[in-house]
């Protein structure tokens, strides 16, 4: 598990932004009967909701290409590593990824801590309204 | 004599002169119900069935009831409605939409067993239907309104008392001037089911649908923007008649022996049971409840409840891809699972209101999003947009674009005529030989059961007249990628699941559970032309004219009974059982699947006359050319296939694309099993003949358009 105080406001800044277009990682959601959702993420906190446990849908994902792209276009290569040992002691592909949910989640909510705590470097909030 | 499981007539409204016209039902009964009977009855009163438009006024929709609605069978409580829409490409194929709630029952009640839409009103209209009296009403004071707003104020009009929740209210008491007030029009606890538009039908789009109550929708075909073309706001029906049901006693029989033999025990419960029918009800919704305060709402009939309303005061009645058709977008600035699910539900809410249908978006708004990125749309842009796009994914730019869909604006001015149709105008052809725009057949989007895998679903679309939206099969992927995914044993083994299935599959591929395997090498052949044939007949009767519910019907396996058999075909509950116990026919099982044939039959030459021809039928250019490919959209797509020593297992079949040559060769199989001419797909005479259908062969005939008989 990663320690929030170890981790830089670069890094911190690099997980809430959105990687360019190009560089979007393809995800699916299993939503039985609407089918097999295609999309993509941006950024950890967009990953962290297609990871969220729902009961009425499964995440669609390539573990060993995601771990990858944490590290080559997010640039966390302390995360990546996280999501590459939970995925790899998990006993089912439902495990996996709530272990990689939860590496996520703890990622993302200590990123926004280390943005909270540093005034100048806040931006203003992005509205859902 | 008694037509039992029918009301006994059918309404025609003449919209053009405003008039009403009643034809006897047991002219039209060989047809069953449904979309068989919508075929025939569109076939005899649209005049001209070369029509390529939705909006031509020569054009007819039909909105039909089965004869099972409202009775005990379970889950049968759909309403189906054909006509050529407005939502395929090249051609507005004749087609078909479903819908769920109240109006098929109510439609009965009131009298008719179907309401066929002719004509285009010289202004927008409402129709008043009770009892079997028929009033058409000025709509201008309804024309412009949201589809909630537009059935409380027919609600209001009609003198239905306020809090009619829970007592009961007189007709008499509110019958007007037109209708006769001697008679008895008798007392209900129900309101009056409406059907309408929103401004998405008004404007006429290709997202124009079909709404009734808060959120049962007819989608998929366009039918919105059909009603808009013929100025036709809303239909109300409610009644107090009866539908007399031939044998009560087997009809209670099959269904307390679908609740005892078949359904998940109450007390011990399976909540993973293998079967459609004998599944636990649940909420459909693809995203949480917002609150767990909430009611289960469900079609009359239905088993299951599989819709909600929330005490939050949004999202009800909705369900299934409507509840997310948003959350891609909006999972890049919700801040809480909360407000993720607010922003779904309220957007979805949006395209309720506006009557727009929301299947474009699963892949459609990525492909628009893909736009921007490339920085070929938004303001001053190639293709000029002034949307927020800046907000993507907030609730505001939800709301906006529904708005522009719905009224053509913005970009909706051309996406209003079609998808595909505006990738051709803006030059982005290309788009659909990437997969960037990742519409699958006939100009409608990829579902998510990608041809190139679940080729059952790929070929029935495209072989029919839109995205089939048929799960039966389908629960074979679901089930067991499922079971892959959380690494659970098997339920059923593959031999023995194909082993069962194929037992069902009669008469073209009973005991032949080489139709179930979905391999390379096997999923271009004659066994798998037999299992799409049998699906397109199995579907065109038993899900759309007998109105079973796609979700909880053919119910092939079932992990509740003993030795896994489900209650499809079976002779204690199977679907003919219901229908034999309500008409008093004496159908099989295979006379039902025949009897789709016939309809299925019906439907092509309709196509035919519209100008289809076998060179026509191909899927968008990604599907030869791109593989599904593994690990992107899942990690693996299960079906069962033989091995090379025929041994039956569940493989992955990502990665894989379809060879244009093989699926043309598939598809002179399938013309020849079916009887048509393998060069242009066209009905034969002699198929036609055979299926008791002489008069469409000679129309075929005078049209230059009957297929060639084989010289073999």
């Amino acid at each position: 598990m990663s320690d929030p105080k170890a981790m830089g406001l670069e890094t911190a800044r690099r997980l809430l932004a959105l990687v360019p277009h190009d560089r979007r990682f393809p995800v699916g959601q299993f939503r039985p009967p609407s089918g097999v959702i295609p999309g993509f993420v941006r950024s950890f906190a967009e990953l962290e909701f297609v990871l969220m446990p729902q009961q009425r849908s499964l995440p669609g994902l390539h573990m060993e290409r995601l771990a990858d792209w944490i590290e080559n276009d997010v640039g966390d290569p302390v995360g990546a590593g996280e999501v590459r040992d939970a995925a790899a002691a998990a006993g089912s592909y439902v495990e996996a990824c709530m272990a990689t949910y939860e590496r996520v989640r703890d990622r993302v909510a200590s990123a926004r801590r280390v943005i909270e705590s540093e005034p100048e470097a806040r931006g203003p909030e992005r509205s859902a309204r | 004599m008694t037509l039992y499981g029918y009301a006994g007539k059918i309404l025609r409204l003449d919209l053009s002169a405003q008039r009403a016209i009643e034809v006897d039902t047991a002219d039209y009964r060989s047809w069953g119900g449904g979309h068989g009977l919508g075929s025939a009855l569109f076939w005899d009163f649209c005049r001209n069935k070369t029509i390529t438009d939705g909006r031509d006024p020569a054009n007819v929709v039909v909105v039909t009831s089965s004869p099972l609605n409202g009775t005990l069978a379970p889950s049968a409580g759909r309403c189906e409605v054909v006509g050529v829409g407005l939502n395929t490409y090249p051609v507005h194929w004749y087609t078909r939409s479903n819908i769920g709630g109240r109006f098929g029952t109510m439609i009965r009640h009131a009298g008719y067993d179907a309401i066929v839409i002719e004509g285009k009103a010289p202004r927008p209209v409402w129709v008043d239907v009770r009892n079997r009296k028929v009033v058409f009403h000025d709509a201008a004071d309804l024309w412009g309104t949201d589809t909630r707003t537009a059935q409380e104020r027919i609600w209001q009009k009609i003198g239905v008392p306020r809090d009619v929740r829970t007592g009961w209210w007189n007709l008499n008491e509110t019958a007007e001037e037109a209708l006769d007030p001697a008679t008895d029009q008798g007392r209900t606890t129900q309101r009056p089911a409406i059907m309408t538009i929103g401004p998405a039908g008004e404007n006429q789009t290709c997202g124009g649908c079909l709404v009734h109550d808060a959120g049962n929708v007819a989608a998929v075909a366009g039918f919105g923007g059909v009603w808009g073309s013929k100025n036709l706001k809303a239909i109300s029906v409610i009644g107090t008649g009866e539908i007399p049901v031939a044998d009560a006693t087997a009809l209670l029989r099959a269904r307390a022996i679908v609740k005892e033999k078949y359904t998940s025990n109450i007390e011990q419960p399976d909540f993973e049971a293998w079967s459609k029918i004998g599944k636990q009800p649940r909420l459909m919704a693809m995203v949480s409840p917002p609150t767990d305060q909430y009611r289960p709402q469900a079609c009359q009939g239905c088993v299951s409840g599989c819709r909600a309303r929330y005490s939050v005061g949004y999202g009800h009645e909705t369900k299934c891809q409507v509840t997310s058709w948003y959350f891609a977008p909006s999972r890049r600035v919700a801040r809480s699972a909360e407000e993720l699910v607010e922003i779904n539900l309220r957007a979805a809410d949006a395209a309720q209101r506006s009557g727009l249908n929301t299947y474009f978006a699963l892949t459609g708004l990525h492909w628009l999003e893909h736009l921007v990125e490339e920085g070929l749309l938004g303001p001053g842009k190639t293709i000029h947009s002034d949307l927020p796009w800046e907000k993507y994914g907030t609730l505001e730019f939800a709301e906006k674009l529904v708005h522009a869909l719905s009224c053509r604006e913005d970009i909706g001015a051309d996406l209003a005529d079609g998808w595909v149709q505006a990738a051709h105008k803006w030059g982005r052809e290309e788009d659909l030989r990437t997969g960037d725009m990742a519409f699958s057949y006939w100009g409608q989007p990829e579902h998510g059961y990608d041809p190139r895998a679940e080729v059952e679903w790929g070929y029935g679309s495209i072989l029919g007249d839109r995205d089939i939206c048929e799960h039966c099969f389908n629960i074979i992927f679901t089930n067991i990628t499922a079971a892959f995914a959380f690494a659970k044993p098997m339920r059923i083994g593959a031999e023995e699941l194909v082993s069962i299935i194929s037992e069902k599959l009669s008469p073209y591929a009973k005991n032949r559970p080489e139709v179930l395997d979905y391999s390379d090498e096997n999923m271009y052949s004659e066994n798998v032309a037999q299992l799409v044939r049998w699906h397109r007949h199995y579907t065109r009767f038993y899900k759309e004219s007998a109105l079973y519910c796609d979700l909880r019907w053919p119910d092939f396996y079932n992990t509740n009974t003993p030795d896994n058999r489900g209650a499809t075909a079976s002779e204690d509950a199977g679907e003919h059982v219901f229908w034999n116990a309500v008409t008093g026919d004496k159908l099989s099982f295979e006379d039902g699947i025949e009897l789709g044939r016939r309809i299925w039959n019906l439907d092509n030459a309709i196509w035919t006359l519209q100008g289809r021809h076998r060179d026509m039928v191909k899927f968008a250019p990604f599907i030869y050319e791109t593989k599904y490919e593994k690990g992107e959209l899942f990690p693996f797509f299960m079906w069962p296939c033989r091995d090379a020593d025929g041994t039956w297992v569940y493989r992955d079949l990502m990665g894989r694309s379809m060879d244009r040559q093989k699926f043309e060769d598939f598809k002179t199989s399938f013309y020849r099993l079916e009887g048509w001419d393998v060069a242009s797909g066209w009905p034969t005479r002699a198929t036609l003949e055979g299926l008791d259908l002489p008069e469409v062969a000679a129309t075929l005939d005078a049209a230059g358009r009957l297929g060639k008989e084989s010289s073999s």
